[in-house]
């Protein structure tokens, strides 16, 4: 379609801008009278709950006609909306103009509120035949969160705001770096989680305020807590591997304010989906859960008011902007809300059980839960001090990945021991005996793994100890040189520990199902055993398959000790090596232009692309082309690198600078050991999520169609998985060697 | 009751299978956005959103001035399951954890025999309370909840006054007939369930019956059974 073609919205008397802005009010309308209606309905009057759900309705409607509208801005290029000038232009692809959406704050926002509403919108729907008597709040605390929104965009984030001098010829483009196909999934998976954590939060509000405290509330979230953990772990990695391929330092998690903001409630959310067992086994920890409940979150809205305020400087944030009081009134809304509710409901909270023994999954649950909860304030606090700094004392105060890599290790290693330790006891109390059954060889493996690391380790080029220089000076520093030296052999020292446990977990199971079934005189295969243990169990088993995935994501993240960087300035015709590796630099091509190019390089009106090509070898052995680029846009470039992925390690070069005269390159050379184990740690977790997602589908219940449905869905969840861990990298500009080529 | 449960929807009204509509609200903008392009099809999923919200508001207005009695939903949800309800099954998941852990060797033979005793003894007292605080309520609910699906003619009539029945037969005849159609334990003679497959009061598998209720009232979603 031309552009003559287009509809013309705007040469009216009310502008598509006008009418955007009405619709962001109609959104503050609607969910005012549902929150209304919900309320009434609350008091003794259940019949209108019909007008509230109708109500949520319509208030989502409303929030997707803003969204399309602000996208039929982009894709028609109406440059007299402020925020359509400032994140596309008329060279930008149409995929790019969609999803320029949520490319900067305002549009985020409405992006945020449209996946809130679809949350909204199923959630309402699903509650239709259940939880009667906590409907009506769960309705009105979602309209709030929906009204807040609203409101925000109206009076501070308005995305349809105008140009008071008429509207520009062009626009300036989305930034380069959001131009990367990873973009185009990580912020909606990420928001997905967030918005996730709705649901369960108005859950605990409805449970707070009709004292309906035991388990039915609890029961009520399971899956929309799971669900939007998968999503925040989802959501979380494609972040990872954004930051892997486009930022082209080498790395994948910079301690960056707003990777914590997305890291945040995804620990408290870790927390929770362990405490609410215990809850529903026992009866306890019922202040603990609604608190994690809440404070995940107010964790997300956190995230978003880290990520959207810009008061703390990040490679996220946007321009600084008055969003940030409406925001920290939010917060605190939240805050009181839940304390008050909680004084008010503190006799129905107080535990009727105790933990009885020390030797108990209850209190293996506790200790994990406050160990992640510590790494959480950890993380929080490390985060916000520099805010307070500048805030309160008028003093910069930067806190850097080297801060965090020094204290997060410990904290997180005691949470991969405490993963390990929990299944190996039972509920209430663990005899002595059971114990030592359960720990024989789990504790077996963590030595033989420990052994083996340090016999193999180095023949290998892994190495069990790795001593860095001190972090700082003084007794401590040499503490924590000499502690983290181990880091290396203890993670792979309780992976092996975990594994083992897990391994130990489906040996037993099967073990007793079989000879149950013997017994019965209706004798099971060995692979029939397994698979209907996991089916009878899939809470459980699926757990326990995500704990596989943590541990392959631990070891993944423990190869950055092993990781090699150079950085080389080369002529063409010269060579630098690494690790054994050779890399001859051939010179470079720029595309549109070079022969070598392909005919869509050739047709890209974008950008102007620059190869530096690098023929790769080890010991002698040609393994082939490497060509990292950069990609020159109108008003900026990236970096795309070259990179190869491995089992073992990541070959990952990328071109830092490049003079067209001389044709001197500068580049990064990278040898990341292990790191594709990050990802097929993360695809396994989405595999076990969902997993355990698939308890409440029975055909019986669902009937076929429902049933088809949901394993659809959950393969597809469980494919993106696999695709991310396994699909090369799109930023890639070479010709990937044989796997086999790759290893030592 | 001869009076039809709700009005119908003024979806319902228009007798399109659901289907048919979500097919159409799909197939409708890829073909306008093949045809005219990309801007169109927005628009047009536009011009749909705002057609939605303003139907699903009026509606919404409309049940707010008129309000009807309770939809068949509803109904049902009010035997939504009960906090008695909701800790009976926390036992029984807890019970049956015990026996799998048990089975793994997790626990010893002394510790899960104290445990399963102590967990029995809960289990029991919880459903003596759901019997006692909920059977009748429960009973009430499923009738009315059959006679609306009768009278919408979902349902087959089992005892004939049903359909026929003066308009407003009281509620103990109503009970006292729903008492009538659920079975009786043949060793301690007490009424259980329709839907039972034990006795409540001694524990005695019940004959096998053909299932006569349109549906049981729905439990929670959530819950594992």
């Amino acid at each position: 379609m031309t552009e003559s073609m287009l509809p013309i919205l705007g040469e009216g008397p009310l502008t598509l801008a006008d009418f955007g802005a009405a619709v962001l009010c109609a959104v503050l309308l609607g969910a005012s009278y549902t929150f209304a209606v919900a309320l009434r309905a609350a008091a003794g009057r259940p019949h209108l709950l019909v007008a509230a759900r109708l109500g949520a309705y319509a208030t989502s409607c409303l929030v997707l006609l803003g969204v399309l509208l602000l996208s039929y801005a982009f894709v028609a290029h109406d440059f007299s909306i402020r925020y359509v000038a400032r994140y596309s232009d008329r060279s930008t692809h149409w995929v790019y103009l969609l999803t320029a959406l949520w490319g900067g704050q305002d549009g985020s926002l409405l992006w945020w509120l449209l996946l809130t509403s679809a949350n909204v919108t199923v959630a309402v729907n699903w509650l239709k035949g259940r939880y009667r008597p906590l409907q009506p709040y769960v309705i009105a605390t979602l309209m709030v969160v929906i009204a807040f929104f609203a409101l925000l965009m109206i009076f501070a984030a308005n995305p349809f705001q105008t140009f008071l001098d008429g509207a520009r010829r062009d626009g300036e483009g989305l930034n380069a770096l959001l131009r990367n196909p990873w973009m185009i999934i990580h912020p909606p998976a990420l928001y997905a989680g967030f918005v996730g954590c709705t649901v369960p939060f108005a859950f605990a509000v409805a449970a707070l305020v009709t004292g309906r405290l035991d388990s039915e509330w609890i029961l009520a979230i399971r899956k929309w807590m799971l669900s939007a953990w998968l999503l925040l772990t989802l959501g979380n990695v494609l972040g990872m591997v954004w930051a892997y391929e486009e930022l082209g330092w080498g790395g994948m998690w910079n301690w960056d304010p707003v990777e914590n903001a997305a890291f945040l409630p995804w620990l408290t959310a870790s927390a929770y989906v362990h405490s609410t067992m215990i809850q529903e086994r026992r009866a306890m920890l019922k202040v603990w859960n609604v608190v994690l409940i809440a404070g995940t979150f107010f964790l997300t809205i956190l995230g978003t008011f880290m990520t959207r305020s810009g008061m703390i400087a990040s490679v996220h944030s946007f321009a600084q902007s008055s969003i940030g009081e409406y925001f920290v009134w939010f917060m605190g809304l939240i805050v009181v809300t839940t304390i008050a509710l909680i004084a008010w409901r503190w006799p129905l909270l107080r535990a009727q059980t105790r933990i009885e023994s020390l030797l108990s999954r209850e209190s293996a649950f506790v200790l994990n839960n406050w160990a992640l909860v510590a790494l959480m304030l950890f993380v929080l606090v490390s985060t916000l001090v520099p805010l307070f700094a500048e805030t309160l004392l008028g003093e910069k105060l930067l806190l850097g990945a080297p801060h965090y890599n020094l204290w997060v290790p410990p904290l997180a290693l005691l949470v991969f021991l405490l993963m390990g330790l929990a299944p190996l006891f039972g509920w209430r109390k663990t005899s002595p005996d059971s114990l030592r059954a359960a720990f024989r060889w789990p504790l077996a493996g963590l030595v033989a793994g420990a052994l083996l690391h340090v016999l193999l380790g180095p023949v290998i080029g892994l190495p069990a100890i790795v001593l860095e220089d001190a972090p700082f000076a003084g007794p401590l520093g040499v503490v924590m040189q000499y502690s983290s030296a181990a880091y290396p052999l203890v993670t792979i020292a309780l992976a092996v520990f975990n594994t083992v446990v897990i391994g130990q977990e489906f040996v037993r199971g099967v073990r007793a199902r079989r000879s149950a079934a013997e017994q019965r005189s209706k004798p099971e295969a060995l692979p029939v055993a397994l698979l209907r243990l996991v089916d009878r169990n899939r809470r459980r088993y699926g757990g326990y398959i995500v704990h596989l995935g943590v541990i392959a994501a631990f070891v993944g993240l423990a190869g950055s000790a092993w990781s090699v960087h150079r950085e080389v300035t080369l002529l063409p015709g010269e060579t630098a090596t690494l690790t054994g590796y050779t890399f001859r630099y051939d010179g470079s091509r720029t595309c549109p232009g070079s022969p070598a190019c392909t005919p869509a390089q050739h047709a890209d009106r974008e950008k102007r692309m620059v190869y530096a090509t690098l023929a790769v070898s080890r010991r002698g052995h040609y393994l082939g082309i490497i060509e990292p680029a950069q990609f020159v846009y109108a008003r900026e470039s990236t970096t795309e690198i070259g990179l190869w992925r491995g089992f073992r390690e990541d070959l990952y070069v990328s071109l830092l600078a490049l003079d067209s005269t001389s044709q001197r390159a500068t580049l990064g050379l990278f040898v990341n050991p292990l790191v594709g184990w990050v990802w097929i740690g993360a695809a396994i977790m989405v595999l076990g999520a969902t997993v355990s997602l698939w308890s409440e589908l029975e055909v019986r219940r669902l009937g076929a169609w429902g049933f088809v449905r949901a394993v659809t869905t959950a393969m597809t969840a469980a494919l993106l998985g696999l695709i991310l861990a396994l699909a090369p990298s799109p930023a890639r500009t070479t010709e990937p060697a044989p796997a086999a080529a790759i290893g030592p | 009751m001869s009076k039809p449960a709700t009005p119908p929807s003024p979806l319902a009204r228009l007798q399109v299978p659901r289907w048919v509509l979500a097919a159409l609200a799909l197939a409708a903008p890829v073909i306008v956005g093949l045809e005219l392009g990309l801007p169109a099809a927005i628009l047009l999923l536009a011009a749909g959103a705002l057609a939605a919200a303003v139907f699903l508001g009026y509606s919404s207005l409309l049940a707010l001035m008129k309000p009807n009695e309770l939809t068949l939903d509803e109904a049902l949800t009010l035997v939504a399951p009960s906090n008695e309800e909701e800790q009976k099954r926390s036992v029984l998941r807890t019970l049956k954890d015990l026996e799998y852990e048990h089975a793994v060797g997790k626990i010893s033979a002394a510790d899960y025999a104290e445990l399963v005793t102590h967990y029995r003894g809960e289990a029991k007292r919880l459903l003596k309370l759901v019997v006692e605080v909920r059977g009748d309520q429960l009973n009430r609910a499923e009738e009315r909840a059959t006679e609306r699906l009768v009278a919408a003619g979902l349902a087959e009539v089992k005892v004939q006054p049903s359909r026929t029945a003066p308009a407003d037969p009281s509620s103990s005849t109503r009970a006292a007939r729903a008492l009538e159609r659920r079975p009786r334990c043949a060793v301690c003679g007490q009424r259980a369930s329709r839907n039972a497959r034990f006795c409540k009061a001694c524990g005695a598998r019940l004959a096998e019956r053909p299932r006569t209720a349109p549906k049981p009232p729905p439990s929670s979603g959530s819950h594992e059974p």
